[in-house]
């Protein structure tokens, strides 16, 4: 079976590499269509109306260029959204790229909310020299998004849209209630039968529903332009209940005033969402495999369904999805740039931004699923502003030219929240709606929350470039956080690059194959206070419980954490070297890039000594960690004839990341870690602490390394079940599974090389557009299987088909169930056609097309699905433990009409 | 131009002057000097606040009530109990076997949790102290006085655990202490000075009793401190030994301890302050039977001392061990959930004479054995069985048993509160921590230990359940054998049986024959070892003899 799949990949390797030789051949026609190409330089231009159907912006990145990891949403169920540019920096969370949307500052969440349409291009920085302009704010990475803005010179109108569907792929083959009956019967063991056969899978599954609606109207005349749309997207997933609505609407103005000299620019940008969620994505899933299949899907005399109180680890799952977890947001964002022309090649500009976010949440649990049933409803706010002032110089002396700019910026953010929870519910027929159905209101369920952070920087840029070939650039910045401890606020990060067209010299001059050659050579230091609450240099007391006093109930105002009054930046000096070549007029185009980051002052939660520490844990600046990675981009345009149109980019990412430390010094005394930490482990009925521990890191190894017990095989008991016949690793004669035992590292759960290939063939009207991504050299450990799998689930929890036939009564936790993660997905594939519009008509475009998401994934791995968190250093970081969905996959038809 | 200069000076204005831009102004968590503002500030949020560590809404915290804290080593390192593998049940990496086996290793998680939770709250002591210190001014000289001893007294209460659990341990007293000042005491050091700690403290407790609803409920008085004195001296031959895995240990009747004015034996001390807990103020006495002492609304019960309160409209206290007990479907038929776990060992069943004319009339309050009723009327699960604890059926491996689910006699002790919430782990009855009963217990072990005869405080013990019920009991001699049998039925399920194992010699692993005593072998066992987190985040620290 395995090898059947991997054949698979290598002939779909085998053709790539064929198209690439046969088009190397067919060279010589000129071409001037460079546009598909833009994906291998940092520049993507989005072209939505050839990508499948889209959740969300963040899926137009996804597989796109070198070095970007995206955590498409199109599988929520399995994986979490997440963007990496050139991997994860810090342990702490300061791990999301930096987002620039129309020069305001914003996050992930906000551009996922913009709709692809509104977006003319994204920008991705990915070294110092290239973040330095946003600097600590950039240490992870920089996507710089441009909206569209008024479209030149005549007025238009345009609408895109499309509908879909989305269903399930394969099941987790369970036992269905006859074959659950008959290997309980078999083996003496009792069962509550309810009698029925049912297929829980199925009964919480659906099939989807996707639309996206967009309207986009702008114009402008000589001094004004103006662009305004419209957008509703709706995204049912295959799991009930499970949903997103947005509507958004944005409204951008530019006017120019005195002869063009002064400049505004004013964008207006709203969002609306609503979102429904799964309570607890794993339970949900657990119980539906592993539920008793003989019960009743139907709802008992009293409304709610009759659970089996011996599997306490899952539940009823329509009882689950009786849950409601509701989430409505709203984004607003207002940004003004004045830009003045000053004469002498100075230039200056204005710019203020701010940005307000609201979230409600309305969590609703029926008596029948939680003890006495429970209400929560919280709400959370964020206020945002940034304002800056920039001089620019720009200036030209013969064969040199100078340029140089200033930027002062501050920026603030105050979040505020509040939540209440109330318990002992009268009655379930109120959900979330009624607060006071609730007789009982625990301490701990109410409570409310403010947090401030500010930010200043200066900088200074200064670029000089000889001949139009040597450009030397030094750029100098301050960056201040509030969140640093006193005395340690502010950080100085210079940073350098040098950049040599080659292809300006006399002696390339000449060489008419090779249009274009460049070398890039940058460092710099960057600074790093990303996902970081504030006030953690201080001693702040809070409320942490309550007890009595003079017979009266008081609340305890106590310490939780250890302050760390000497909290400061995170550094990290990177080493860029690139170069860009294209040949024969670009019809060939080739990337690579080859950075190294080392980290330290490494912001993380270290383990500290209890005592003399109060707490086990503090942020604190201690460790060190390397990056290291290289970023080749190939674009070919293949054929370009009249009719016929093939274009490929295939680019790939080699990234390699060692946790070199978590030593260091604190108060001039040398602190050590622990040399084993988890961070990722398995739970579920039996799977409780313990040994269980799956996903480690540990000094001297990538992130998140899987750290287990070597399982040589299966071997028969003295109670004749089948066991894990575990290794004594360390020859000492006795099994220890526990850390610094008998476990050794055996893999990581990073990939180490990323793929990602976009092919595009045109004829005539039509077009096909192929997306693949992939992912090799990581592992994943199937902790599904092992829970599955154990005849020892038995009676209460059902197990897979093929469980009694292989016969494992164990739970232990080795490397048997730890797998190769592989893969290559078929992202989208697209096919369109366009209709000739005539310079007569009004109608400019109509194309139609169909895509499929998500089509099939190529993979050795047994489970659902491969593409798991791979990424995200969380405690569901390489590990496949029943929280995996079946596929979706996405049928959609797309429109698209311009006037 | 200048225009523009002065837009640039002033931003350079606004940067270099940034320190109120960028000093931070917390709201919704405050520094100390905020909050201490008055005498009564101080007092609740230094002194009462600590009494919120003793229970806990969290595993790992408190000192009874959650899972894998100090709780669970007492108990299941004993061989009072034991949490069997079920099939898919509780295996959870071997956790429970390992204690039940006593294999367990530095990186227990148990073990790592009783450490950081003890040390925490020794922490949150030392920052109280740090706080009366520094707004002493608030206070007049006996407030102060007053504050600082119960605060003294609670962090000997913590100390008290860490001697028994890992003896070895770093005595830290101040909040300024660095990791280079932490270094391990031997264990008869850290002993002493939780002695003199007790001692300096005893004076300015009130004589007033913390089990009842009022200014001290829950609180240190000078009852709970004789109380907790009287374990330290009974403990003594074992916690004032700096080797525990040789031969030879101190003899009770040579350990000088001041008792006040006063210098006694260990026994000596042990009666001392078994006598002054009978004649304080607090009026102490045996309720008529022990089920008063865990009644749904137990503050009344004149024979507790000091307890965890209770109370699921207040506390966030969590009280699991019935939930982690009880079989699934018994705890839903009674409105509570269960997650069928823990029950007591064969040894347990013996030694209360279970199935024998001579079982003890407190079998049948303290487990669920056998067929189980609710109101009134055969509990039938829902594979058609009717529910039957099979008590003899219990094995440290229960997978492919017929009585993977029912095997074991279950926790029942405390009273059945209807109105507990959270599957009952939100009750009214206050967690029992000190009781009179151990104090006579106490006084009869000390007496015999000391060559006296200690009949009478037995007898009161162990008749007063017969004379409760009309049951006959079986008359026994105060001897040391008894008295230790008499205190495993007495006091099951109250997380004493480990302590009083390794003070009788008897600490050993199951895989042993009963009767003898603690192997040489295994005498490093009696000791926790020191985690693995502590030792590596500390270079200073060292392993306990036997686990290096």
């Amino acid at each position: 079976m395995h090898t059947f799949r991997y054949h698979y990949l290598l002939l779909l390797l085998v053709f790539l590499l064929n198209i690439e030789y046969i088009t190397a051949q067919t060279s010589g026609v000129s071409l001037s269509d460079i546009e598909s190409l833009e994906s291998l330089t940092d520049t993507l231009r989005v072209r939505t109306s050839q990508r499948g159907h889209l959740t969300n912006s963040l899926d137009v990145l996804n597989g796109q260029t070198a070095g970007l990891t995206v955590g498409s949403n199109s599988n929520p169920e399995a994986m979490l959204s997440s963007v990496r540019v050139r991997g994860n920096h810090s342990l702490t969370g300061g791990n999301e790229p930096l987002v620039i949307i129309d020069g305001m500052s914003s996050d992930l969440r906000t551009l996922s909310t913009i709709f692809p349409g509104d977006i003319e291009s994204f920008t991705i920085m990915k070294d110092a020299a290239q973040t330095a302009q946003y600097g600590a704010r950039g240490a992870a990475g920089v996507i710089e998004v441009r909206t569209l803005r008024g479209m030149e010179g005549k007025f238009s109108i345009s609408y895109a849209g499309d509908v879909g569907f989305v269903n399930a792929d394969k099941l987790l083959p369970m036992m269905n209630a006859d074959a659950y009956r008959q290997i309980t019967s078999d083996r003496g063991l009792n069962i509550a039968d309810g009698g029925n056969n049912t297929d829980w899978q199925r009964l919480v599954l659906r099939t989807g529903f996707v639309q996206n609606h967009h309207i986009a109207l702008g114009g402008s005349t000589e001094n004004t332009g103006y662009r305004a749309s419209l957008s509703f997207s709706q995204n049912n997933s295959i799991v009930k209940e499970m949903g997103t609505r947005n509507f958004t609407s944005k409204v951008d103005i530019t006017q120019h005033a005195f002869d063009h000299r002064l400049t505004f620019d004013l964008g207006l940008f709203g969002a609306i969402g609503h979102n429904s969620y799964v309570n607890d994505v794993q339970k949900l899933w657990y119980s539906a495999a592993a539920f008793n299949p003989t019960f009743s899907s139907l709802r008992n005399s009293s409304g709610g369904y009759n659970g089996y109180a011996n599997a306490s680890q899952v539940n009823h799952p329509l009882s689950l999805l009786d849950i409601r977890k509701h989430n409505d947001a709203m984004h607003f964002n207002t940004h003004m740039r004045i830009s003045a022309d000053i004469g002498y090649g100075l230039k200056m500009q204005l710019y203020g931004s701010y940005s307000y976010d609201s979230d409600e949440d309305s969590h609703f649990y029926p008596t029948y699923v939680e003890s006495t049933g429970k209400i929560y409803r919280g709400a959370g706010k964020n206020n945002v502003w940034l304002t800056n002032l920039q001089l620019l110089y720009d200036n030209t002396w013969g064969a040199h030219r100078l340029s140089a700019s200033l930027l002062g910026e501050l920026q603030g953010r105050r979040s505020t929240g509040f939540y209440t929870t109330v318990n002992r519910l009268a009655s379930n027929a109120y959900g979330y709606n009624n607060l006071s159905i609730g007789a009982l209101r625990l301490w701990e369920g109410t409570g409310s929350s403010f947090e401030e952070q500010r930010m200043a920087s200066i900088m200074g840029r200064i670029s000089y470039t000889l001949l139009d070939r040597y450009t030397l650039t030094l750029t100098a910045r301050g960056d201040a956080s509030s969140v640093a401890a006193s005395g340690h606020k502010w950080g100085f990060f210079p940073s350098a690059a040098f950049s040599w067209n080659m292809k300006k010299e006399q002696w390339l001059n000449q060489v008419d194959w090779l249009t274009r050659l460049k070398l890039n050579i940058s460092g710099g230091l960057s600074g790093n206070m990303g996902g970081i609450s504030a006030y953690q240099s201080l001693e702040l007391m809070v409320p942490t419980g309550i007890f009595q006093a003079e017979g009266l109930p008081e609340v305890v105002i106590g310490l939780t954490r250890n302050a760390n009054p000497d909290l400061t930046w995170e550094k990290t000096r990177t080493a860029n070297i690139g170069t860009e070549m294209a040949f024969l007029n670009n019809r060939i185009v080739f990337t690579a890039d080859y950075y190294y980051s080392y980290i330290y002052d490494m912001l993380y939660n270290y383990t500290m000594p209890v005592p003399p520490f109060m707490f086990d844990k503090m942020l604190a600046n201690l460790g060190k960690m390397e990056n290291q990675g290289v970023e080749l981009g190939l674009g070919l345009v293949a054929v370009q004839t009249t009719d016929w149109g093939v274009n490929i980019g295939l680019h790939t990412t080699w990234q390699a990341n060692k946790l070199i430390s978590l030593n260091g010094y604190y108060k001039g005394e040398y602190l050590t870690a622990p040399t084993y930490t988890p961070i990722a482990t398995l739970n579920g009925a039996g799977l409780h602490g313990g040994n269980t521990d799956v996903v480690y890191q540990i000094p001297g190894y990538p992130l998140g390394v899987f750290y287990l017990p070597h399982s040589t095989g299966l071997a028969v008991n003295e109670k004749g079940d089948k066991v894990y016949t575990i290794e004594d690793l360390n020859n000492d004669g006795a099994i220890n599974l526990s850390d610094g035992g008998d476990r050794r590292v055996c893999g990581q759960a990073t990939p180490k090389v990323l793929l990602g290939s976009n092919i595009s063939v045109r004829y005539k009207q039509f077009d096909l557009t192929i997306q693949l991504n992939g992912a090799f050299g990581h592992k994943i450990y199937n902790g599904t299987e092992l829970s599955y799998m154990n005849m020892g689930s038995l009676p209460y929890y059902n197990i897979l088909q093929s469980a009694p036939q292989t016969g494992i009564n164990d739970l232990t936790v080795t490397d048997y169930w730890l797998e190769k993660g592989d893969y290559v997905n078929i992202d989208y594939i697209t096919l369109g056609w366009s209709l000739p519009c005539q310079p007569q008509w009004k109608l400019t475009t109509f194309r139609l097309s169909f895509s499929v998401n998500n089509l099939a994934t190529i993979t050795g791995y047994s489970g659902l699905t491969p593409i798991i968190n791979s990424t995200v250093i969380n405690s569901t970081l390489g590990v496949d433990d029943k929280r995996s969905y079946p596929v979706s996959r996405t049928y959609s038809l797309a429109l698209q009409l311009q006037f | 131009m200048k225009k523009y200069n002065t837009y640039l000076i002033s931003i350079i204005t606004i940067a270099l002057s940034s320190c109120s831009f960028l000093t931070e102004d917390p709201r919704s968590g405050q520094t100390a000097q905020n909050i201490i503002t008055s005498a009564s500030i101080l007092q609740k949020q230094a002194v009462l606040s600590l009494y919120e560590h003793l229970g806990s809404n969290e595993d790992g915290r408190g000192l009874q009530g959650t899972y894998r804290g100090v709780y669970d080593l007492q108990t299941f390192a004993s061989n009072e109990a034991i949490i069997p593998i079920r099939g898919g049940d509780w295996l959870d990496g071997g956790l429970w076997l390992d204690l039940y086996y006593h294999t367990w290793r530095s990186d227990n998680e148990v073990c790592e949790n009783a450490w950081l939770y003890l040390y925490e709250l020794i922490g949150q002591c030392n920052h109280s102290l740090f706080l009366i210190d520094s707004y002493q001014s608030l206070l007049t000289r006996e407030q102060y006085q007053a504050c600082c001893a119960e605060v003294s007294a609670v962090r000997a209460l913590a100390y008290t655990y860490l001697l028994d659990l890992f003896a070895r341990v770093p005595i830290i007293t101040d909040v300024n202490q660095t990791i280079h000042d932490i270094r391990q005491s031997e264990r008869s050091q850290v002993f002493a000075f939780v002695w003199e700690e007790l001692q300096e403290a005893l004076p300015y407790l009130a004589d007033e009793r913390s089990n009842s609803r009022g200014e001290y409920y829950g609180r240190m008085t000078y009852p709970v401190a004789c109380f907790l004195l009287m374990k330290l001296a009974l403990n003594a031959e074992i916690w004032t030994d700096d080797d525990w895995t040789d031969d030879s240990y101190p003899d009770g009747k040579l350990i000088k301890l001041r008792c006040g004015e006063l210098t006694l034996n260990a026994w000596e001390a042990v009666k001392h302050y078994g006598n002054e807990l009978l004649t304080s103020a607090a009026d102490y006495e045996l309720c008529e039977s022990q089920i008063n002492c865990f009644a749904v609304y137990n503050e009344d019960a004149k024979e507790n001392i000091f307890t965890i309160p209770m109370d699921p409209a207040v506390y966030r206290n969590r009280f699991k061990n019935l939930f982690r007990s009880l079989h699934y479907e018994h705890a839903s038929a009674i409105g509570y959930g269960g997650e069928n776990g823990s029950c007591a060992t064969l040894q347990t069943l013996d030694v209360f004479g279970y199935g024998m004319r001579t079982q003890d009339c407190r079998f049948a309050t303290t487990f669920f054995a056998g067929k189980v009723s609710v109101d009134n009327s055969p509990l039938i699960l829902s594979d058609g069985d009717t529910l039957v604890y099979h008590a003899r059926e219990v094995r440290p491996d229960l997978t492919n048993s017929p009585y993977i689910a029912t095997a074991g006699a279950r926790m029942k002790k405390y009273a059945f509160d209807p109105a507990g919430i959270f599957d009952g782990q939100l009750r009214n009855s206050d967690i029992v921590l000190f009781r009179l009963a151990d104090v006579y217990l106490m006084i009869a072990e000390a007496k015999v230990r000391n060559g006296e005869d200690g009949q009478q405080e037995f007898e009161r013990v162990r008749l007063r359940e017969a004379l409760a019920l009309a049951m006959p009991i079986e008359q026994r001699q105060a001897t040391l054998d008894n008295i230790y049998y008499e205190r495993w039925i007495e006091l099951m399920w109250e997380g004493w049986h480990r302590q009083d194992m390794i003070r009788f010699f008897r600490y050993l692993s199951p895989l042993i024959d009963e009767t003898t005593t603690t192997p040489p072998e295994e005498r490093y066992l009696t000791v926790f070892p020191i985690p693995q987190t502590a030792l590596q985040t500390n270079n200073n620290l060292t392993q306990n003899k036997g686990y290096e």
